[in-house]
């Protein structure tokens, strides 16, 4: 029987990728409290790109990324354009791990190795990518709820310590700092979502993909905004921006009455949750790569071994807290073009003219 | 400790997963495991030995400095 998922558990699961890391690390705060007018943006910026995806999905029915690949581009091309987005995935699922171990090296686990700790996250990662497709999406469905309900419960929680001037004054910073943060955002969560297209090839006939894009932008985005306002009306710009875990800085100082406090706990096991996700679909979306590209029949047999190339790289990546924050603030945005745009758009642009001469012929 | 860790992660999957493959006769799973298994096994045993193993963001960083 075919491996399959539904629309709902995709939207979900786009809902975790987008909240994967970007809500714990925070990106894109160079408006500081204007940062939710970048974010605003980046959500407008994303719905063509995402549109793009989905129109390439919908131009192939029941095809993944690197099918389509190799229908357009043929063997030889086809499979460099295959080892290039590989890697994309390869190195993201190892940049995700690598944030995860950071923050919990930073907020709760300093002595542990790191080693211990990642190899211990990818081992239910591949768990999660060895299992029936349809596992991940319930999987989905079930954390993207969990998830949704503590976002919210959080921010009930922090009404008593917002204060409306750490949004003042706005408009403060240039339209250039804004759409600066802007395309970081648009970067890192949103374009990412390329790492759903391989997944494609699991999705159940007749789905709507620009649907699910959009409702999936539409329920990330929501959620987005919530976290952000949040945390710059709880804690404000200046203790977001010197603090790297934002959403935990504003968890840690949620107090309700004189007995409910220390919740920031729930932000950890938040992110655990969505690093899971993230890396698992990370994960599926290389190991399809690798049997496309070594011509091998069944992706889960060789799960384990693209999984430790993630472990691996999610090892050696960075040394420290500060060469990720320099990572993520100087070069990712660079890095992240030619994956999430330029690879695509040219992809797109040749199943088009395909299709179109296709039609003429017949 | 560390290396510890990593002998014994590498011991389970080796028992676990490789030999199982091995035994349905997969040419080309087998040898794209075995390398794999080999590639990563010597990079995080150099790290848990503390050995400084190159950052690929290194490379990334360079290639982006060199062409801005």
């Amino acid at each position: 029987m075919k491996e399959m998922i539904s629309s709902k558990q995709i939207i979900s699961l786009i809902l975790l990728f987008v909240f994967g890391t970007s809500v714990v690390i925070g990106v894109g705060f160079d408006a500081h409290q204007d940062s939710w007018m970048s974010l605003l943006i980046a959500t407008i910026f994303s719905v063509p790109l995402l549109l793009m995806y989905a129109r390439l999905l919908m131009l192939y029915p029941g095809k993944g990324l690197f099918d389509i690949i190799e229908m357009l581009f043929g063997k030889k091309a086809g499979k460099v354009l295959i080892a290039i987005m590989i890697w994309y995935y390869l190195f993201l699922g190892g940049l995700v791990l690598q944030n995860f171990f950071q923050f919990i090296s930073v907020t709760t686990l300093p002595k542990t190795p790191k080693v211990l700790i990642m190899a211990l996250m990818m081992l239910v990662v591949i768990y999660l990518g060895r299992s029936n497709i349809s596992v991940l999406g319930k999987w989905g469905i079930v954390i993207s709820i969990t998830i949704v309900i503590v976002v919210v419960l959080t921010f009930i929680f922090s009404i008593g310590n917002i204060d409306i001037n750490h949004l003042l004054p706005i408009f403060e910073h240039s339209p250039k700092t804004i759409l600066k943060g802007a395309v970081k955002m648009y970067v890192f969560p949103y374009a990412e979502l390329i790492t759903i297209l391989p997944l494609a090839s699991f999705f159940k006939k007749g789905t709507n993909s620009y649907k699910i894009f959009m409702y999936g932008l539409l329920l990330s985005s929501i959620m987005l905004i919530t976290i952000q306002m949040r945390n710059l009306l709880t804690i404000g710009f200046p203790l977001m921006e010197y603090s790297f875990f934002s959403s935990y800085t504003a968890a840690r100082i949620i107090e309700v009455g004189d007995f409910f406090s220390r919740i920031e706990g729930v932000i950890t096991i938040n992110l655990l949750f969505a690093v899971i996700t993230k890396t698992a679909i990370c994960l599926i979306a290389a190991t399809k790569g690798m049997s496309k590209l070594f011509n091998i029949k069944n992706y889960k047999d060789i799960i384990v071994p693209v999984g430790l190339i993630i472990l691996m790289l999610s090892i050696i990546v960075y040394q420290s807290i500060f060469e990720m924050e320099e990572f993520k603030d100087k070069y990712v945005v660079i890095y992240s073009i030619p994956f999430q745009f330029i690879i695509p758009f040219i992809i797109w642009i040749t199943a088009e003219i395909k299709k179109k001469s296709i039609k003429v012929t017949n | 400790m560390k290396i510890v860790i990593v002998l014994i992660l590498y011991f389970f999957i080796v028992v676990f997963d490789f030999i199982p493959l091995v035994k349905k006769r997969m040419k080309k799973e087998k040898w794209f495991y075995l390398s794999t298994l080999i590639i990563t096994f010597i990079v995080i045993m150099l790290d848990s030995m503390s050995i400084y193993v190159p950052s690929p963001a290194l490379l990334i960083k360079f290639i982006i400095d060199s062409v801005l």
